[in-house]
């Protein structure tokens, strides 16, 4: 890998979008400018002269149109640095302290929260179904090889969909509550 | 009850919704220059994010008030539709009662 380049993780969950915003800015200052940006937050950063940068994280996981999406943010300023599992990672430099935002009302900002609520409740089902399906009993045999396949099977399903359901719900609830406070405002 | 195709419905429209029909109600317009205009004739009051606009379009188009009318360099050129244009006069409406009121109580207040 080129030495200008500096490879990091760091997770972050859905709610904390604006936490992670921060942490890129931040970042930025410090001269290490994002620039690649993959799934459970794995980051690639080049090494370059501090700047102010100012990142925006939007959700779409079902972009109709890309290049008019796009272009729309082009037109704003914004240069998409990476977008990652539906994540799409813009930002654009701060000039004369204005920082520039990529939602300029609360509707629209709850929105973005909603599309990754709509995500998480439509994998729920699945997540159910595909955990009962590798639990359920087979029929007859106690302990033949089919029995063992079971248990085998059961021993990761249950804690991997298990754990997988709990985090979607706790998402869940996190980003409601986050919707909330914005429409409180 | 209200029936599902009542254009009321969508009342009231956000600030930038109604400054987005209100700009696509006098011409056809592509995100870029109804970014600027919105900006120029709500004096700066309303500003059009990237994210807002986009959304604000999706919703819309699938709403069938706006319709695409033509497409150059990625720029997408919408038009408002009769149903858009429905919507937004029982928009204006309302804002005429409530600025008639305002009107009132700005010259009482004022006094």
């Amino acid at each position: 890998m080129n030495e200008n380049l500096i490879r990091k993780t760091k997770f972050f969950w859905p709610w904390q979008d604006q936490e992670e915003e921060a942490w890129l800015e931040e970042m930025s200052r410090q001269g290490l400018h994002l620039r690649q940006a993959r799934t459970l937050g794995r980051y690639v950063f080049e090494k370059g002269a501090p700047k102010a940068y100012a990142y925006r994280l939007d959700y779409q996981d079902s972009l109709k149109d890309e290049q008019h999406y796009l272009k729309i943010f082009e037109d704003s300023g914004w240069q998409r640095v990476a977008a990652p599992g539906g994540w799409h990672y813009f930002r654009q430099e701060i000039r004369e302290g204005q920082v520039p935002e990529i939602f300029s009302d609360t509707d629209t900002k709850i929105k973005k929260y909603e599309r990754v609520k709509t995500l998480l409740a439509s994998m729920l089902p699945i997540y159910v179904l595909v955990m009962v399906l590798n639990v359920s009993q087979p029929d007859g045999e106690l302990w033949g090889f089919r029995w063992w396949l079971q248990a085998c099977s059961s021993a990761v399903s249950i804690p991997f969909f298990g754990a997988a359901i709990v985090l979607s719900v706790i998402t869940w609830f996190k980003l409601d509550k986050r919707i909330r406070e914005l429409r409180g405002l | 009850m209200a029936k599902s195709d009542d254009p009321s419905k969508y009342l009231p429209l956000s600030e930038t919704t109604f400054y987005t029909m209100l700009c696509l109600a006098e011409e056809p317009m592509h995100g870029y220059a109804l970014m600027q205009k919105v900006g120029e004739i709500s004096r700066g009051t309303v500003a059009l994010g990237a994210g807002t606009l986009y959304t604000i379009f999706s919703t819309l188009e699938r709403e069938a008030l706006i319709e695409m009318v033509s497409e150059t360099e990625r720029r997408k050129t919408y038009t408002l539709t009769a149903r858009g244009q429905q919507v937004l006069l029982l928009q204006i409406q309302r804002l005429e009662i409530m600025a008639e009121h305002g009107r009132r109580i700005k010259a009482l207040l004022s006094k």
